[in-house]
């Protein structure tokens, strides 16, 4: 059964079996089917409430002024993709879990056959970072020919907000020292040439 | 394998193919208008 919502008791109240469940066991932590189910119970929240969405099997923790999710299991996302366009045959493997601000998320992308490459790929966020205003490094990458049968270790950088991005560099050199370029059509490698070819990249960062 | 399509008509991910191959997840959420979505058959 879930929760009625949250109700302070009264001196000289009537306690009913339905509000011991509803309430007092419910109360502990409410579950509802989703957010907005939540949302019309519980419309003065009190700080350090917990409860639990069904639908995405998250419990919430109210900070004062927000609802912060938990999540318990990791959540597959369809990222919007710019300058790539898979091609025929390819997969794609994105999840991400939120641990309150922490977002973690891992994308593994193939080319298929015929991929439309345009240039610098950007792979949109499952959360919006936080300060989106400024890049920030937020993970690594590998980037797989399998034309050549070669990897290619890089960097992954968050840009903007609504929605935040992620951008892939390539690690390159300059005299003794490592150096980072942006990721494009040709760079690692040309990325249309051979179907199989693969990024993938695990990142975390702090979303909105 | 499971194929996630999103048919909102203003959703930047509208009619786009999104093969998840092996994984098989239960439901995706749409990335570009979060809307759930559920395995095309």
């Amino acid at each position: 059964m879930a929760g009625a919502g949250y109700k302070t008791f009264l001196t000289g109240d009537v306690f009913t079996d339905v509000e011991a469940q509803t309430y007092f066991m419910d109360q502990v932590v409410t579950t509802f089917a989703d957010t907005t189910a939540r949302d019309a119970a519980i419309t003065s929240p009190t700080e350090g409430q917990f409860s639990y969405s069904l639908a995405d099997n998250s419990f919430y923790v109210y900070s004062g002024t927000a609802w912060i999710p938990y999540d318990i299991a990791w959540i597959a996302w369809t990222p919007t993709l710019t300058n790539l366009t898979q091609g025929t045959g390819a997969t794609l493997s994105a999840f991400y879990s939120r641990i309150g601000k922490t977002v973690v998320a891992q994308v593994y992308i193939t080319m298929g056959t015929s991929p439309t490459v345009g240039g610098q790929f950007s792979i949109s966020l499952p959360v919006d970072i936080a300060n989106g205003n400024r890049s920030v490094s937020i993970g690594t990458c590998v980037m797989r020919d399998a034309g050549a049968s070669l990897s290619y270790l890089g960097s992954v950088t968050s840009v903007g907000s609504g929605p935040s991005v992620a951008r892939m560099q390539t690690i390159g050199t300059s005299g003794a020292t490592a150096t980072l370029s942006s990721q494009t059509a040709s760079s690692p490698f040309t990325w249309a040439t051979t179907a199989g070819s693969y990024f993938q990249f695990t990142i975390m960062y702090q979303g909105v | 394998m499971s194929v996630f399509i999103c048919s909102i008509s203003d959703c930047v991910n509208k009619d786009v193919v999104y093969n998840f191959g092996d994984d098989s997840p239960a439901f995706a959420e749409c990335g570009g208008c979060k809307t759930k979505l559920w395995p095309q058959a």
